[in-house]
């Protein structure tokens, strides 16, 4: 009989969480279910329309997709412990900073500015948000400059709304 | 204040600078249409407005934010042909005695194709045919309306444009460098020199007596062909006009999966033709289409809802993505044929909202 630290419990707990849906996701005989490989593309980049649809609606799919992408990000930034007084915290962690900045031109309209100290390392190619309420924003960004990725998002958007939660959990891939 | 249209020569057909706006952000994006899609040469935009990489810092600087915002009308996709016209509208941007302006109310329009370099030479270009293809459609209702017209680009494409004789109303200039440019825009030191009668003003005026129309065959004949101008003198009955709208009005709003509800007036009976341009920049041809079996003229004054009604020949159900499109139809008084976008027919345009 195998004996689980009590110091492990919490951390098996999640990993026996994350394997049961896994296994609930490969084995799920119902139409409009998806291959673990096709969610997999999509963590590594590839556009899936049927998976993103998928992703916003089922939320064990959610959960092995944040599963998958924790194993594989560039950056990770989870939530934040302090709130803000901002309307969009800054975030940072990693060598990474991510802020948004309002745009003067349009005033329903946010710059989403990703900063990376480190220019010789992995330039992240997609951001991604898991709320506090497990809905999940993917956000495709451009390619960087001088280590600075920009971008312009709605300021209605639910990207912009998981941006200003700073509870909002963060993984750039 | 004079009002000037920046169009950046594109072989989709001419894009209008709309806007320029400084902005606290690392680095300038050119943006389409005021919404939020970045357009490709965005990047290569910010290297050409930053300072070191760049020019318009350098020339037109220094700005308190660190970079700007540039709006365009249309999308433009890869080369650096655009560079021309975004100095000229930075240019204009700077200046306190002109304005970026939109095409309708514009004292002047400029039309640019080029590359600017590190000292401010222009180079020229590819495709100067296939830029002034697509542009004459446009460009035909302003010369018609009087609005004078300056081609401008590098010496040897100016010298293209020049050999094949352009209309009364359009003007070429060969730019070796940008002094060349501000002086085309009334902001160099021979504009000074020529007092209040511009250039430009004179041929404006010789170009509003005639009524010119030109064609595109007219523009550039082919090989062995004569050059020639088509000129039409207007006739004694009132020009065909054509209004587009909507039961929302000019300038409606739809949600995803609301049909659009398209109606057309003409002041003379008219044959008819709708393109409609997608966020992303595809035309799709409306009307006539393959669900409507009888085309016909339409006559005059009357209201004829064309999509979105139970009588109406066809129905246009609207989706993804989000954003501004734009309906856009002729009219003239024979048929129209073969699917190329028409050069002498009124036109009106709608500006539709799409929202989720």
């Amino acid at each position: 009989m195998t004996h689980i630290h009590p110091d492990l419990l919490e951390d098996a707990q999640q990993r026996f969480g994350e394997l049961h849906n896994v296994r609930e996701v490969m084995t799920k005989r119902e139409s409009g279910a998806i291959s673990l490989g096709r969610l997999y593309a999509y963590v590594q980049g590839a556009q899936d329309d049927a998976v993103q649809d998928i992703l916003g609606r089922d939320l064990k799919v959610r959960r092995v997709y944040r599963s998958l992408l924790q194993k594989s990000a560039l950056v990770h930034m989870p939530q934040a412990l302090a709130a803000s007084t901002q309307d969009y915290p800054e975030r940072h962690a990693d060598g990474c900073h991510i802020r948004l900045q309002a745009s003067r031109a349009q005033s329903d309209q946010l710059y989403l500015i990703v900063e990376m100290s480190d220019q010789r390392r992995d330039m992240p190619q997609s951001l991604h948000l898991f709320g506090p309420d497990e809905t999940m924003v993917r956000v495709a960004l451009p390619a960087a400059r001088n280590g600075v990725i920009q971008t312009i998002i709605e300021r209605n958007s639910d990207a912009a709304r998981l941006l200003g939660e700073p509870k909002t959990e963060i993984f750039l891939r | 204040m004079k009002r000037i249209a920046i169009l950046i020569a594109t072989t989709g057909g001419p894009v209008l600078v709309d806007r320029i706006t400084p902005e606290p952000a690392p680095q300038s994006m050119m943006c389409l249409r005021r919404q939020s899609e970045v357009l490709p040469i965005s990047l290569d935009y910010d290297d050409f407005v930053r300072a070191g990489s760049g020019v318009i810092m350098r020339e037109f600087g220094p700005y308190e934010e660190g970079a700007f915002r540039l709006d365009v009308s249309g999308p433009i996709g890869t080369g650096l042909s655009w560079q021309l016209g975004v100095f000229a509208a930075h240019a204009v941007f700077k200046s306190k005695s002109c304005e970026l302006s939109d095409l309708e109310t514009a004292d002047l329009i400029v039309w640019l194709s080029g590359t600017v370099d590190n000292d401010l030479n222009i180079g020229d270009v590819d495709h100067m045919a296939q830029k002034v293809e697509a542009s004459a459609g446009m460009l035909a209702d302003y010369i018609a309306k009087g609005t004078p017209i300056v081609f401008g680009a590098g010496v040897e494409n100016a010298a293209f444009l020049s050999a094949h004789k352009p209309p009364g109303g359009i003007d070429v200039a060969s730019l070796k460098t940008t002094r060349d440019l501000m002086d085309v825009l009334g902001l160099g030191t021979k504009d000074k020199d020529r007092g209040n009668t511009t250039f430009w003003m004179m041929a404006g005026a010789a170009t509003l007596a005639l009524g010119v129309v030109f064609a595109w065959s007219g523009l550039f004949p082919q090989e062995g062909e004569k050059p020639e101008l088509e000129i039409k003198i207007p006739e004694a009955k009132p020009k065909l006009t054509i209004d587009i709208f909507s039961d929302r009005g000019q300038h409606p709003t739809y949600a995803f999966g609301e049909d659009l509800n398209l109606q057309v007036r003409v002041n003379r009976k008219a044959w008819l033709l709708c393109d409609y341009e997608q966020v992303d920049g595809k035309v799709i041809r409306i009307y006539p289409n393959d669900q409507v079996r009888d085309v016909q003229a339409f006559d005059a004054h009357t209201d004829h809802i064309l999509s979105a009604s139970e009588n109406a020949p066809f129905r246009i159900r609207l989706g993804p993505p989000a954003g501004q499109e734009t309906v856009t139809c002729y009219a003239r008084e024979e048929p129209f044929r073969g699917s190329a976008r028409p050069v002498n027919a009124a036109m009106d345009r709608m500006r539709v909202t799409l929202k989720p």
